[in-house]
């Protein structure tokens, strides 16, 4: 993260959690949560730790959108990615109107064809679901995210 | 003696066998007991005592054997009792240090059992890291593998949808090249004209009906037979196109000069297409060669320049090669064109000029006949030969050793 988008947590936002994969906060005030990544690659695992988590903050505190800083991310588990993507995020919507994602991903072209692919992939895989008319986004920074 | 005398007597002997082992004691005890035998008669008392001190000394051998006997068992026992002494002793130390043994087993047990555990723990960690790895591996494998799937899907989409414009515009640019090579040499044939102006004259292209982007032009004016070949890189439709605006182009500007030289006629062009549009960008990828021969029919005199291929003339059967200037046709906006030079040849009656766009050492291929190169089929030219004839059977079986070379044109005059 730079050192404005550093700032920027400190102002608005609150950590909740924290453990070796990622972090996430809380800004209240906005309803917004942010998970940042950690590791080029987080097991299954951890991803499920993370997201438990975020599931908790969501009940306890009702929040509208999620920010998933992924810039430091080299790789993904695609089932695992399905399953959030298919199952996790449509279950959020249902359950908490948990509506809108904004992702950051890394930028190297090679991983942005990766994610196309992932994409393409759940596509195919479940075209009729919720999720592809959802408010989901990928962002190029934090503020960006964060103000749209 | 009376029975209370032996009594006494018996007594006597009880008491000192009983009381002393001592010989002398038991002697002294015997003068007392004679005083107190006074009352015996002196011979029964000295009997008596007598009998009492031979069994009084008997028992007391005997005591003193016995004595002897209990002080060699004391001995005996004293030794053993050492040796159980000694014995004790050293099972007392084997002891302590079994038991020392024992405690510093204990201990080396005790860490042994310390450092398993913490290797334990270590290979715990370690068999983790090791899972989590391979997660991590085979996760990027998939994730790769999809990607590469995911773009050889859309690569075969475009690949389709190329196929299909293909397929959809096939038709047309076909009808349209055909109808181009057909303008171009029902208009530009040069051959008609070379005729007319030579004793003998040759015009070969390669692929046989199409210029290929190659062009040949003959104009005459004031008696000067101008002879320009032009070899360019375009193909196809693009190249009949080429071809056929730089023959007209030529064409008019050599009827609307009085007169022109060779190095100024390729200035004019250069300038030309360096206006051609699309055209301005490949010429400075890929060269635009043209050379200009000014023919004197009558005194077999040449003027020429070339930007890159050579004139060829032969006399005889013998071939030389005569190099222009400058290499390429550059564009206008390209600074230091200048001019090109301009060199005179004096042929003899009977020579061939010949211009060609690819060189005459170039080999061609057959499958069932022995290579040869343009020039040894120039080379064997005979004189009342149908020359044209020849170079069509050479081109029909034979294709450039050079994949490179896809087209060329040839054109030879005969003063």
């Amino acid at each position: 993260m730079t050192p404005e988008e550093l700032k920027l947590i400190d102002d608005k936002f609150v950590e909740r959690y924290e453990d070796a994969n990622g972090r996430v906060y809380i800004d209240q005030d906005n309803g917004t949560i942010l998970c940042e990544l950690l590791k080029p690659y987080v097991s299954i695992e951890g991803m499920m730790q993370l997201l438990k988590q975020i599931t908790n903050i969501v009940e306890l505190y009702g929040c509208r959108k999620l920010v998933l800083d992924e810039r430091l991310v080299t790789g993904f588990h695609q089932p695992t990615m399905e399953w959030i993507y298919l199952t996790w995020k449509v279950e959020m919507y249902h359950r908490y109107h948990l509506t809108s994602y904004r992702h950051l991903f890394n930028q190297e072209p090679w991983f942005l064809k990766c994610v196309d692919a992932g994409w393409a992939a759940m596509r195919k895989k479940e075209p009729n679901s919720v999720l592809h008319v959802m408010d989901v986004k990928s962002c190029n920074s934090l503020a960006d995210a964060l103000a749209n | 003696m009376t029975q209370r005398d032996q009594l006494l007597v018996l007594n006597i002997v009880d008491y000192l066998i009983a009381s002393h082992s001592n010989r002398e004691i038991a002697l002294r005890q015997s003068q007392r007991f004679r005083q107190m035998l006074g009352e015996l008669n002196g011979q029964a008392a000295d009997e008596a005592i007598d009998g009492a001190y031979m069994v009084s000394a008997e028992a007391m051998d005997a005591l003193r054997d016995e004595n002897e006997a209990l002080r060699a068992r004391v001995k005996a026992l004293e030794k053993a009792q050492n040796q159980l002494a000694d014995a004790e002793e050293r099972a007392d130390a084997n002891a302590q240090l079994l038991q020392m043994t024992v405690t510093y087993m204990q201990q080396l047990l005790d860490e042994t059992i310390g450092q398993r555990d913490e290797h334990k723990q270590y290979l715990d960690a370690i068999r983790r890291q090791e899972g989590i790895m391979r997660e991590q591996i085979t996760s990027y494998v998939d994730m790769f593998r999809m990607t590469i799937n995911y773009l050889d899907g859309q690569v075969k989409d475009l690949q389709d949808a190329n196929r299909a414009l293909q397929e959809r515009y096939q038709g047309p640019t076909e009808a349209s090249l055909s109808l181009a090579s057909s303008a171009s040499q029902a208009y530009f044939n040069p051959l008609p004209k070379l005729k007319a102006l030579f004793s003998e004259a040759v015009y070969s292209t390669y692929p046989p009906n199409g210029s290929n982007g190659n062009a040949f032009c003959v104009a005459e004016k004031f008696g000067i037979i101008y002879l320009i070949l032009v070899k360019s890189p375009y193909t196809g439709l693009q190249g009949e196109t080429f071809a056929m605006i730089a023959s007209y182009f030529l064409q008019n500007v050599i009827a609307t000069q009085k007169y022109i030289n060779s190095s100024r006629l390729i200035e004019k062009f250069e300038e030309f297409v360096g206006t051609m549009g699309n055209f301005t960008q490949v010429i400075a990828r890929n060269e635009v060669q043209i050379g200009v021969c000014l023919v004197d029919n009558l005194n077999c005199e040449v003027e020429f320049s070339t930007t890159g291929f050579p004139v060829y003339a032969m006399q005889g059967n013998v071939v030389n090669e005569y190099h222009g200037g400058y290499s390429s046709v550059q564009s206008p906006q390209q600074p230091g064109t200048g001019a090109y030079k301009v060199k005179k040849l004096s042929l003899r009656k009977g020579s061939y000029l010949i211009m060609s766009s690819e060189s005459l050492d170039t080999r061609y291929l057959s499958d069932a006949r022995p290579p040869r190169t343009l020039g040894e089929v120039v080379q064997g030219w005979q004189p009342n030969e149908d020359k044209h004839a020849t170079m069509n059977d050479f081109l029909q079986h034979y294709t450039p050793e050079n994949g490179n070379i896809k087209d060329f044109l040839l054109a030879a005059v005969k003063f």
